[in-house]
């Protein structure tokens, strides 16, 4: 062997030496560290916590002076629960060890978990008609909320007819983008929202002609969750939609 | 900010618009040129729905010539 490559070899030996001991070093530190709190009971009720902890209260005050409180729904984006991903059990979750919601914001941290392929509907609600509400619901000390919502559809078309047809009887969530542009969930995937559509021809001139379509469910943990501007939407738009 | 080409990583005749706050990426089955950040974004929170469009290298031209 050349005397090169032999100085080479034990270079690359004391080189492994070196990594390998480093690599213990740090997972000693690790471990240092992660100890403590598995051995301590009130940090390993903290881990596995199911509910949240108790959050005292702070100030509570109106929105800000000189600031705009537009009411109303800009629009409405729809999404089958079938079309999520099987392996998920439940979105957004607002209990158990994993969460999707932090609770300390409202804000979502998991993005939609939808199928390849599968994307957002946008509904484009007839003038002043929109509206998503909610509620506490239920007696003292058996209180949770409700989650309402809906929207009317002007004409009696036949693409509407077919359009309408899939809402029956199927499980959504909708995603609600009120005036400053902020987009609430309605609807989970355990607890999904079923709409609840009526046609009507009217009767005479000036009255509406179209669809109502109301829907809600209850028994959630929280209020309609925000759904963040640093989460992708698929199939929504941030204006409207130029129908491609 | 850097680009980069990316494309729907399966097949659908109609684009994507994916709406991340104020910003509409809209990606398709043709290569299309996007921030960076909004790749990211979109590969980390939906594996599996875009790729990257990676520019292949050219051929080395080999300088050696053939012998008599």
């Amino acid at each position: 062997m050349p005397v090169s490559a032999g100085n080479s070899s034990i270079q690359n030996l004391k080189m492994n030496k070196y990594l390998k001991f480093l690599f213990v070093a740090v997972v000693a530190i690790v471990a240092a560290h992660l100890v403590p709190l598995f051995s301590d009971g009130d940090a390993v009720d903290m881990v596995f916590a199911i509910g949240p902890a108790f959050a005292s209260f702070t100030n509570l005050r109106n929105i800000a002076e000189q600031t705009s409180n537009a009411p109303g729904i800009r629009r409405i984006g729809v999404i089958a629960v079938r079309d999520l991903l099987p392996t998920v059990i439940d979105w957004p979750k607002a209990v158990g060890p994993t969460l999707d919601v932090n609770l300390e914001t409202m804000e979502i941290t998991t993005a939609l978990p939808v199928a390849v392929g599968k994307t957002v509907a946008v509904i484009e609600p007839a003038d002043n008609s929109a509206f998503a509400d909610f509620e506490n619901q239920g007696e003292r000390y058996y209180q949770s909320y409700k989650h309402m919502m809906g929207f009317d559809i002007a004409g009696l078309t036949k693409a509407q007819a077919v359009e309408m047809r899939k809402y029956i009887n199927t499980g959504c969530i909708f995603f609600v983008e009120s005036h400053d542009g902020e987009i609430r969930v309605y609807g989970s995937k355990l607890a999904p929202i079923v709409l609840k559509s009526k046609g009507s021809s009217g009767k005479k001139g000036g009255d509406k002609r179209g669809y109502s379509n109301t829907g809600d469910n209850d028994s959630f943990v929280i209020e309609p969750p925000f759904y963040p501007a640093t989460l992708a939407l698929p199939g929504m738009t941030s204006v409207v939609d130029d129908g491609e | 900010m850097k680009a980069v080409k990316v494309k729907l990583a399966f097949p659908s005749e109609k684009p994507v618009n994916f709406k991340i706050g104020e910003v509409n990426v809209r990606i398709g089955k043709i290569p299309t040129s996007i921030e960076q950040q909004w790749a990211d974004i979109i590969i980390e929170q939906y594996p599996g729905w875009i790729e990257l469009v990676v520019k292949k290298k050219a051929a080395k031209l080999s300088l050696t010539t053939k012998e008599a």
